[in-house]
C-alpha cells in the first residue's frame, strides 16, 4: 500500500505533543519577537530624538516674525518684544530646543496662537475624526482591493481574467495620477449638487445632530454602540464621499502590490510542483496566498502611514474637523506651536505603523529573524 | 528595437502615454502663443460664463479664460516637476549608490553610509506632503521654494532604491575583479555601479516627476504653494472649489483633469519603460 | 495488453515566442517498461526536462503539443485537466530539478508532504502528517518527527531533496520521473538517493525515467539509456550495450567525453561491472523508434540524415 510502513514504528504520542506544542506559528519562539523588538528599540530612541530636532530646525526657520504676525502690523516695538519674551523667542536657539524638550517630556506643546487651546488638547481633540476616517478608508480599500487583486493576478488566460487585468492595471496608473482634493470637489458636485444623495461637506454630522458621547471618538463606533442610530447614519453618510475619495486614490497602490506580488507567486516553483504533484486547487491558492502576504501587508502599512498625510487634502475639502485641517490652518496662520505639534505627532504616528509593519512581517514570515 | 516595436504594437495604452507627454510638451514651449485671450487678465464682467464657442472651458469667478489658464499653467507645473525630479535624482542617486557601496563594511565610510541612513529614515518618518507643506509655509511661498521643497522630500527615496541596488551589484564578482585590476574604490563606483544603478534611476526619476507635480499642485491648492494669482492648476482648483458646490463645476474641473491626464502620461511612460528594459517578460 | 508502462509516440512540442515557433521536442518516441529504470541523457537544453513536463502535462501555455502519452493504455493526451490532476502525484510523479526552491518557503514540510497525500485520498490531517513522518523516515532522513516541523530554509539541500523524494513517492506511484535527481548533493546522498529508487522500482515493480547528465548513475542504476539531444532521441539502448558498443557518434564523443573527465580506470571500472552481469534488461523493445534504425537487440540508432 504504502512505502514506509516497514520503516518502523511511529511514536504517536511524541509526534501529536510535539505538534501541538510547536504549532503552526511554531517559527515564533518567543524569544525571536523580544529580541528584535530590543534591537528595534535601540534605533528607535535615536530616531525619535531625530525628529524633534528636524521638528524644530523646520519650524523655527520662520522667516517672518511671528510677533508681527500675530498681533497685527499695528503692534508697537514694545508689544512685539514682550511678545517675544513671553515666548521665550530671545534666547539662544539651543537653549529653546532644550526648553521645548523639557516642555516635551511633561507632554506640553504649547499654546496655539490661534485656538488659544494647549495644542495637546487641540489635537486630541480632532486626532479621532482623522483616525476613523482614514482606518475607515484602509478597511474598505483593503476588503475591496485584495480580492480584485487576487483575481488579477491569477491570470487564468480566460477573456474575463485578461479585461480585469487591462482594467487593473489601468486602474492604478489612474489612482496615483488623480488628485485627492479634485477628486473629491468632482464626487461633491455629482452626488451633492447634482444627485442630492450626499450630504453637503460641512463636517462629520448633520447640522443639528448632537455627536454620540466619547468612548472612541469615532463616531460610528460611539453611536452604534449607544444605539443613537440617528448620529449612525448621520455620521456614515457624511463619511461615504471623503472615504470614496481616499479609497479610489490611495487604495491603487494596494490593488496594483497584490495584483502583482500574487502573479508573481504564482509563478514560482514550489506552485508549479505543486501542480505537479497534483495538489488540491484549494491548497495550491491557499499557498499562493499565505506567501503573498508579507508585500501586501507591508504596502498596507506604508499606505496608513501615507493616508495621515493624503487625509489633509481631503479634509480640507469636507471640512472635517480633523488634524488634517487643523494643519492647514496651523500652517495658514502661522501658528508655528501648533504647526510643530502637528508635526511631532505625525510623525510619531508613522513610526508607530512601520514599526507594526515590521512585527506584522517577522509574525508572516518565518525566514526573518533567524 | 524590433522588441520596443512589439511591445507598443502590445500595449497601445503606452502610445497614449507618450502622446500625452508630447502634447505636453508641446504646451510648455508654445504654450503662451497658443492661448486665445491673456489668462492673467480679470474682466470681472464676464465672471463665471460656462463652456461655450467665446470660452472653450468657460471663465471663473475673476472672469479669466480657464482655457487659456489651463495651458500657460501646464509650463508651470510641468517645469516645477521636471525641475523637481532631477534634483531628487542628482542629489539622491550619487548618495544612494555611495551609501550601498561603502555601507555595511568597516571604516569610518561605512559609519558615514549609516549616519546618511538614519537620516533618511528620520526625514521618510514625517508624512511627505505635510513636510513639504510646512517647508514652503516655512519659508515663504514661492515657486523656487516648492521645487526646492519638494525635491527634498522626494530625495529619500532614490536614495533607499539605489543604495539596494548598488548593495546587490558590489557583491558580484567582476566589482572584485576591477579591485584586483588595481582601481580605485571611488572609480569602482562610479565606472561600474553606476551604469548598473542608472536604469533604476531613471524609472523612479519618471514616476517622481509625475508625484513631483500632484505634490506642486495639492500644495498650492492649501496655500503653500505658488503664489495667487499665477496660472497654477492646484491653486486654479482652489479658486474653483466653492465654485464646485454651488454648481459651476468648469473652473475646477478643467485644471484637475489636465492634471490627472499628464501625471497618468508619465506614470504610464515609466511604467511601460520599466517592462520593456525587463529581459524576463520577454 | 502492452507491457509498456509509459508509451510515448511521435511527441512534438513548439513553444511561441514573439520571434517565432521554436521546436523543443521532435518526434520523439519512447517507452519505459515496469520495474525498469531508465535514464535520459543529453547536454543542457536537449528537451530532456520538456520531455518529463509533457509527459505530465504541465508544459508553459504558449507550447503546441502533438503525438501520443500512453500510460496503461490511456492517452494522457486527451485527458481533461481534472482527470490530469488525478494522475498526476498518483500515477505518474515528478521530482523537479530545482530543489529546496520546489517547496513553499512558509509550511514546514510535514504538512506540504501531507497535503501531497491528502490531494489524492481523503485521509485526515493528523493521519496524513503521521504518514509524513513515516516518509522521511523511508527517505532516511533523521529525526523525522522533529525535521517535519522544520521549515524549508531549516534543511541542507540534501535533506529538502530527500523531502522532495518523499512528496514524490508518498501516493505509491507507478512511474516516478526524475529530474537531476542528484545534481548538487553529496556523493553519499546521491547513492542513497539512487538506492531508494532502485528499491522501489524492484519492490513495487514500478518504473522510474531519470533524467541525468551524470553517466556513472546510468551505468550503476539503469537498465536502460536514452541520448537525446536538440529535441530528439539520438539513441536508445539497454545499458550494457550501451557502454559497449554506442553506435552513434554523439553517444560515442559522450563516453568519451565521460571517460576523459572521469579517468579511463574509473570508467574501466564501471564497464567491467556492467559486464560481469548487473541487472539484465527485463524486456526488449519491439517497435522501432521514429527515424531509428534497429542495431541490436533492444538497441537503436537514429539514422544519420
Amino acid at each position: 500500500m504504502g512505502f514506509g510502513k516497514s520503516a518502523g514504528v511511529v511514536s504517536k504520542r511524541m509526534w501529536v505533543t510535539a505538534r501541538s506544542r510547536v504549532g503552526v506559528l511554531g517559527h515564533l519562539r518567543g524569544s525571536r519577537v523580544v529580541g528584535y523588538l530590543r534591537r528595534r528599540a535601540l534605533f528607535l530612541l535615536p530616531q525619535l530624538i531625530g525628529i524633534t530636532f528636524v521638528t524644530f530646525v523646520l519650524v523655527r526657520l520662520l522667516p517672518g516674525d511671528p510677533a508681527t504676525r500675530i498681533l497685527g502690523s499695528l503692534a508697537t516695538a514694545e508689544q512685539r518684544a514682550e511678545f517675544r519674551e513671553k515666548l521665550g523667542m530671545n534666547a539662544p536657539v539651543w537653549e529653546q530646543y532644550i526648553n521645548w524638550m523639557r516642555d516635551l517630556f511633561r507632554g506640553d506643546l504649547g499654546i496655539s496662537f490661534f485656538t488659544s487651546h494647549p495644542v495637546v488638547d487641540d489635537i486630541r481633540d480632532r486626532f479621532p475624526a482623522t483616525l476613523e476616517l482614514i482606518t475607515i478608508s484602509l478597511i474598505i480599500s483593503l476588503l475591496v482591493m485584495i480580492p480584485l487583486g487576487i483575481l488579477a493576478g491569477r491570470q487564468t488566460g480566460g477573456r474575463l481574467s485578461r479585461l480585469a487585468d487591462r482594467i487593473v492595471f489601468g486602474y492604478g496608473l489612474l489612482a496615483g495620477a488623480i488628485p485627492d482634493f479634485w477628486l473629491g470637489l468632482i464626487l461633491l458636485f455629482v452626488f451633492y449638487h447634482q444627485l442630492g444623495l450626499a450630504p453637503p461637506p460641512l463636517g462629520r454630522l448633520d447640522i443639528g445632530i448632537q455627536p454620540p458621547p466619547t468612548i472612541t471618538g469615532f463616531y460610528t463606533f460611539d453611536s452604534l454602540v449607544t444605539g443613537n442610530f440617528q448620529a449612525f447614519s448621520s455620521a456614515v453618510r457624511h463619511l461615504a464621499l471623503p472615504v470614496a475619495t481616499l479609497v479610489f486614490v490611495y487604495g491603487g497602490p494596494i490593488l496594483k502590490m497584490t495584483r502583482q506580488v500574487m502573479s508573481s507567486v504564482l509563478d514560482a516553483p514550489y506552485i508549479e510542483h505543486g501542480r505537479t504533484l497534483g495538489l488540491r486547487d484549494r491548497t495550491v491558492i491557499l499557498y499562493a496566498l499565505r506567501n503573498s502576504l508579507p508585500p501586501v501587508v507591508t504596502i498596507t502599512g506604508v499606505i496608513f502611514g501615507y493616508l495621515l498625510g493624503g487625509a489633509v487634502l481631503v479634509e480640507t475639502v469636507f471640512s472635517w474637523g480633523g488634524l488634517g485641517q487643523y494643519a492647514v490652518q496651523a500652517v495658514q496662520n502661522a501658528d508655528f506651536t501648533a504647526t510643530q505639534g502637528f508635526v511631532l505627532v505625525a510623525a510619531v504616528f508613522s513610526i508607530l505603523v512601520y514599526l507594526l509593519v515590521d512585527i506584522a512581517y517577522l509574525v508572516i514570515d518565518p525566514r526573518i529573524g533567524t | 528595437m524590433t522588441y520596443t516595436l512589439y511591445f507598443l504594437r502590445k500595449n497601445p495604452l503606452t502610445i497614449v502615454g507618450l502622446m500625452i507627454i508630447f502634447i505636453d510638451l508641446i504646451l510648455v514651449v508654445f504654450g503662451p502663443l497658443l492661448v486665445p485671450y491673456d489668462p492673467t487678465k480679470a474682466a470681472f464682467g464676464d465672471a463665471l460664463r460656462g463652456p461655450g464657442i467665446a470660452h472653450f472651458f468657460g471663465t471663473d469667478h475673476a472672469g479669466m479664460d480657464i482655457f487659456s489658464r489651463v495651458i500657460v499653467a501646464a509650463r508651470l507645473d510641468l517645469l516645477i516637476g521636471v525641475l523637481a525630479a532631477t534634483i531628487s535624482f542628482f542629489v539622491g542617486v550619487p548618495l544612494g549608490i555611495l551609501a550601498g557601496f561603502y555601507g555595511d563594511r568597516r571604516g569610518w565610510t561605512s559609519w558615514g553610509s549609516e549616519l546618511l541612513m538614519r537620516g533618511m529614515d528620520v526625514i521618510q518618518s514625517f508624512p511627505v506632503f505635510i513636510f513639504a507643506m510646512v517647508l514652503v509655509a516655512m519659508a515663504g511661498t514661492s515657486v523656487r521654494n516648492v521645487v526646492a521643497a519638494v525635491a527634498f522630500v522626494n530625495i529619500p527615496i532614490f536614495v533607499r532604491l539605489l543604495r539596494s541596488d548598488a548593495l546587490s551589484v558590489r557583491e558580484q564578482p567582476f566589482i572584485d575583479a576591477a579591485r584586483c585590476a588595481g582601481n580605485p574604490e571611488w572609480r569602482i563606483a562610479l565606472r561600474h555601479l553606476l551604469p548598473n544603478s542608472i536604469r533604476t534611476g531613471l524609472i523612479q526619476g519618471s514616476v517622481t516627476i509625475g508625484w513631483a507635480i500632484i505634490l506642486t499642485a495639492g500644495l498650492s491648492f492649501v496655500g503653500a504653494g505658488v503664489p495667487t494669482p499665477t496660472p497654477e492648476w492646484g491653486l486654479m482648483i482652489s479658486d474653483g472649489a466653492q465654485n464646485m458646490v454651488t454648481g459651476q463645476w468648469w473652473p475646477a474641473l478643467f485644471p484637475g483633469l489636465a492634471l490627472g491626464i499628464t501625471v497618468f502620461g508619465f506614470a504610464v511612460v515609466a511604467d511601460s519603460i520599466q517592462r520593456v528594459m525587463d529581459p524576463t517578460a520577454r | 495488453m502492452s507491457e509498456s508502462l509509459l508509451d510515448v509516440r511521435h511527441l512534438c512540442v513548439d513553444l511561441v515566442t514573439f520571434k517565432g515557433t521554436t521546436r523543443v521536442l521532435d518526434d520523439v518516441t519512447l517507452a519505459v517498461q515496469r520495474g525498469e529504470m531508465m535514464g535520459v541523457v543529453g547536454e543542457t537544453g536537449s528537451g530532456k526536462s520538456i520531455l518529463q513536463k509533457a509527459i505530465v502535462a504541465r508544459l508553459p501555455k504558449t507550447a503546441r503539443v502533438s503525438g501520443q502519452i500512453l500510460c496503461q493504455d490511456r492517452d494522457l493526451m486527451e485527458l481533461s485537466e481534472d482527470q490530469l490532476r488525478l494522475v498526476r502525484g498518483k500515477e505518474i510523479s515528478l521530482l523537479p530539478a530545482g530543489g529546496r526552491e520546489a517547496l513553499n518557503p512558509l509550511a514546514p514540510v510535514g504538512v506540504q508532504i501531507a497535503n501531497a497525500i491528502r490531494a489524492h485520498n481523503s485521509s485526515s490531517k493528523r493521519y496524513a502528517e503521521q504518514r509524513a513522518v513515516d516518509l522521511l523516515r523511508a527517505v532516511a532522513i533523521p529525526d523525522p518527527e522533529a525535521r517535519a516541523q522544520a521549515y524549508p530554509h531549516e534543511l541542507s539541500s540534501g535533506m529538502a531533496q530527500r523531502v522532495l523524494i518523499a512528496m514524490a513517492i508518498a501516493n505509491s506511484p507507478s512511474l516516478i520521473l526524475a529530474d537531476e535527481p542528484t545534481a548538487g548533493l553529496d556523493v553519499t546522498v546521491q547513492l542513497q538517493v539512487l538506492e531508494i529508487f532502485a528499491a522501489l522500482v524492484r519492490d513495487y515493480h514500478s518504473a522510474t525515467l531519470i533524467v541525468t547528465r551524470d553517466l556513472g548513475i546510468v551505468a550503476h542504476f539503469c537498465q536502460r539509456v536514452a541520448v537525446m539531444r536538440y529535441g530528439t532521441i539520438y539513441e536508445v539502448a539497454p545499458v550494457r550495450e550501451f557502454f559497449g558498443h554506442a553506435r552513434h557518434p554523439y553517444s560515442r564523443a559522450l563516453l568519451a567525453a565521460a571517460k576523459a573527465s572521469r579517468g579511463e580506470e574509473m570508467m574501466a571500472n564501471e564497464t567491467r561491472r556492467l559486464l560481469s552481469g548487473g541487472r539484465k534488461a527485463d524486456v526488449i523493445e519491439n517497435r522501432p523508434p521514429a527515424r531509428l534504425e534497429m542495431v541490436g537487440e533492444g538497441h537503436f540508432v537514429r539514422v544519420a540524415e
